[in-house]
């Protein structure tokens, strides 16, 4: 099996690989002095406090976790809706989608007060919590999608793809549905508290994995000195607009619910007008960066030739960017808001009641952060280098469209 | 049937209590409240027969007076520093009416709720409510994830975030865990008061009052019989263990 | 890698006359890189460009007795710290408690005192079982050592000693004190109306 699935592929660019590698690995340092660091010494070194609980390292973490379930879209969208172009990328977009996870929850396990007690965690289960079920649906996305790609890479077990793709397009929708029922089920604070929460990161989910895939596959075309068929590309940039454009319209729908209820007014203006930094990430990053631009990209029809920037990597990559914004006005600007103990009362107190809490990430979490990438990424380079994730397209443009269209 | 000869023996249990009450104000005026905290033997658990709940008086309570914090920090081993990342098991919250601008001053806490928010989102089930109603954490299985902060509406829980030490020796903290107030649970299964109860009643205001819900005998119970008395954030119905009057 | 170009080359259609020179699909590529245009599933021709993997298996002829003997030498190696211990070297000298006895026999406690510390523990923070006999805190109050007042200050103190002795790493005084109270000598305060909850 092993020369079936392990190709050594641009095996001469060797400096430039571990270069990369280099670069993954000085993260992944980084983010392990952070965390040693705050073992030590505690959480008093990072800027989260007893008012903003989860800061940076969870932004990053829930980015990576949800884009994950989101990666692995593209697998399903060839194994369960039979779409042939997809079906060729996914074994990379499983591997994708196990890295993404590693990353994730890496950072959320270096991030913890007790760290040393992950095997707690592991044993102890309160099936009350969503966090709880959040962990087994890790542990078992971690177990289905590697039993998956083994059903993709190995010829004799391709009829078993089928089903197991199944059971790991089901188990990602639980997933992501728990993820963003981790901040649904929050009863008390404004900015969270809805059942739209699992939805949306369902659908944002779709959209920062296919990203995130669309970046990875230009950079292994490029980096093979290959061109990825335009249909292809097209077919791909048509699919992400689809799923920005989804993820804007859950964005305004949640907006817009608030909007109408007077309880949630002072919420959304915090947000929408006067919130500083999170109104600025939420209509700059968000909106404009994560949604209008990739959107006017995606459609624009641009003149045949080379072109000196493939709108097909730029597009994605600020949907990227506009995600990680997304989860900051999420996670932390949700915290920042302070919690409403008296309505129609203004409260002050020596623990920060009633006031606008301030959150000035530290050098910890930017590394922890960071850390969480930097998994990702050197997941993603060593698997490219050493398995055959390079989508195999092995049809005529002609059948293709039809079999796509 | 048990449940009658359970009756019985609650019933023999109230008079004494009873009996004792009228005891203890005739012996010991001064230190009546100890007698309201019911004692146990130590090889007894909490029981559900129980449930501990506290009931406050805002309209008794001192503006300014912050006795209760302090006694708080003293019990419980905290330093009293009021920084965004120092532990603050009780505070006291000014709250103003927006329209009339009425002001008042009250303790707030972890309310004990009976369906407590923290306990349900625990992923480790460290968070815990006990038989008899006092919402703890189990440091020692705690993680550290801080998800119950997210959850609890009232703010009422903080992150140790240095190393710990010269801890009390029964209120172990530590870096890494999350910790709330605990109603004093060392002194109430000694049949005491928590130190807030009794700092405030040592300064004559006597604005909190603890006791057993379940009670029929208790002050509390009395108390909250006759007159009428909210939950903080009651949309929410958690069926607090702590109680407000005069807001 | 050279970005703008790589875009570039991302960039441009195959059907574009500048682009036929390249490589159009995977399918190629991958044959390509290999250096063969015959089919991937062919063993031999990969196995040869294969590089790294296959050779691992090829190392130098480490001969079965050299393997052998490094396999020895590096477990006798590991074994150097632990001889010590076995040859009871460094015994660690712990001072004697407050009072005549222990609160159960010494040999039972020293074998079993984390289970039975953490059954007690439980017990008392989950049910409210407030017993004695085994609770940590009594533990540290007679076992304080007489120059720190605690079990776990220095070196010599009681808890530490043995466990470093023993490499087993304790997160006890992470939260719990280390010294006995200030009231500790003094028993617990009688309630002032002595009434229990329970049968008792």
């Amino acid at each position: 099996m092993a020369h079936e699935v392990c190709v050594n592929q641009g095996g001469g660019r060797t400096v430039e690989f571990f270069a990369l590698l280099g670069l993954g690995g000085v993260l992944i340092l980084g983010a392990l002095f952070a965390f040693f660091t705050l073992e030590h010494h505690g959480h008093v070194l990072t800027g989260m406090n007893n008012q903003i609980v989860w800061g940076l390292p969870h932004v990053v973490a829930v980015f990576l976790i949800v884009s994950a379930s989101g990666a692995l879209n593209v697998a399903s969208i060839g194994s369960v809706f039979g779409k042939d172009v997809y079906k060729k990328r996914a074994p990379l977009s499983g591997m994708l989608a196990l890295a993404l996870l590693s990353g994730g929850l890496g950072v959320l396990v270096l991030d913890l007060g007790r760290p040393d007690r992950l095997i707690v965690a592991m044993t102890h289960y309160n099936f009350h919590s969503i966090f709880a079920w959040n962990m087994i649906f890790y542990n078992g996305f971690f177990a289905i999608v590697g039993l998956y790609l083994v059903t993709l890479m190995e010829r004799k077990l391709k009829y078993w793809s089928r089903p197991v793709g199944f059971l790991a397009f089901f188990w990602r929708l639980g997933l992501t549905t728990a993820t963003g029922s981790i901040f649904g089920f929050i009863v008390a604070r404004a900015g969270y508290n809805s059942a739209l929460m699992a939805p949306m990161f369902i659908i944002m989910s779709f959209a920062y994995g296919l990203a995130i895939f669309m970046v990875v596959q230009a950079s292994m075309y490029s980096w093979n000195d290959l061109t990825l068929d335009l249909t292809i590309r097209r077919r791909m940039k048509k699919l992400l607009a689809v799923f920005v454009g989804a993820s804007l319209y859950f964005t305004v729908v949640f907006h817009l619910t608030n909007l109408y209820f007077a309880k949630q007014w002072d919420y959304e203006q915090f947000i929408l007008l006067d919130g500083g930094i999170f109104t600025v990430l939420f209509w700059v990053g968000q909106v404009f960066i994560g949604a209008v631009l990739p959107l006017s990209l995606l459609f624009i029809n641009r003149s045949q030739g080379e072109h000196l920037v493939s709108f097909s990597v730029l597009a994605p990559l600020f949907v990227v960017v506009g995600g990680l914004c997304q989860m900051y006005v999420t996670i932390v600007g949700g915290q920042a808001y302070p919690l409403t103990l008296f309505p129609g009362h203004e409260v002050r107190s020596s623990f920060y009641d009633g006031v606008v809490h301030a959150y000035h990430p530290g050098i910890y979490e930017w590394l922890l952060g960071l850390g969480g990438i930097g998994i990702a990424f050197t997941l993603t380079v060593v698997a490219v280098r050493v398995f055959k994730f390079l989508p195999q397209d092995d049809f005529k443009p002609v059948l293709m469209r039809r079999s796509t269209d | 049937m048990s449940d009658s000869m359970n009756s019985k023996l609650e019933d023999r249990r109230d008079f004494l209590k009873a009996g004792g009450l009228v005891a203890g104000v005739t012996l010991a005026p001064g230190l009546l409240f100890y007698g309201v905290a019911q004692s146990r033997a130590p090889e007894e658990g909490a029981s559900s027969r129980q449930r501990w709940g506290m009931l406050i008086d805002t309209t008794k309570c001192g503006d300014g007076c912050s006795d209760c914090v302090t006694a708080c920090n003293t019990e419980n081993g905290l330093s009293g520093k009021t920084g965004p990342q120092d532990s603050q098991w009780i505070r006291k919250v000014d709250v103003k009416d927006l329209r009339t601008g009425y002001v008042q001053s009250l303790p707030m806490m972890c309310q004990h709720c009976d369906n407590p928010p923290c306990v349900d989102v625990c992923p480790t089930g460290a968070s815990m409510k006990r038989a008899d109603g006092i919402v703890l954490v189990d440091r020692h299985a705690c993680i550290g994830c801080r998800y119950c902060m997210m959850a609890c509406p009232y703010k009422a829980r903080s992150f140790v975030h240095e190393p710990m030490h010269d801890q009390k020796p029964d209120v172990p903290r530590g870096k890494g865990c999350v910790e709330s107030c605990t109603f004093c649970v060392q002194r109430v299964d000694k049949g005491e008061q928590p130190a807030c109860v009794e700092a405030c009643d040592a300064k004559g205001h006597k604005a909190m009052l603890f006791g057993d819900l379940k009670d029929p005998q208790s002050a509390i119970f009395k108390a909250l019989k006759s007159t009428d008395s909210v939950e903080v954030r009651a949309d929410l119905a958690l069926d607090t263990g702590v109680r407000y009057q005069g807001i | 890698m050279n970005a703008p170009e790589n875009l570039a080359t991302l960039g441009s259609p195959p059907e574009h006359p500048q682009g036929a020179g390249r490589v159009r699909n995977a399918a190629e590529a991958a044959t390509a890189t290999l250096g063969t245009k015959k089919h991937l599933g062919r063993p031999g021709v990969l196995l040869q460009r294969m590089n790294g993997m296959a050779r691992v298996a090829n190392l130098p002829d480490l001969g079965k007795w050299f393997r052998i003997v490094a396999c020895l030498g590096a477990m006798a190696f590991t074994a150097i710290p632990s001889m010590q211990v076995v040859a009871g070297v460094d015994l660690p000298k712990l001072e004697h408690g407050k009072g005549d006895k222990c609160v159960d026999d010494v040999a039972f406690i020293r074998r079993h005192h984390p289970d039975l510390l953490k059954h007690h523990r439980d017990e008392t923070v989950r049910l409210g079982i407030r017993t004695t006999k085994y609770s940590l805190k009594k533990c540290v109050e007679c076992h304080a050592g007489s120059k720190t007042g605690s079990v776990a200050s220095s070196k010599e103190d009681f808890c530490v000693a043995c466990h470093r002795y023993a490499g087993a790493k304790l997160d006890c005084w992470d939260c719990h004190a280390t010294k006995p109270g200030k009231q500790a000598a003094v028993p617990d305060a009688k309630p002032v109306l002595p009434l229990h909850g329970g049968s008792k």
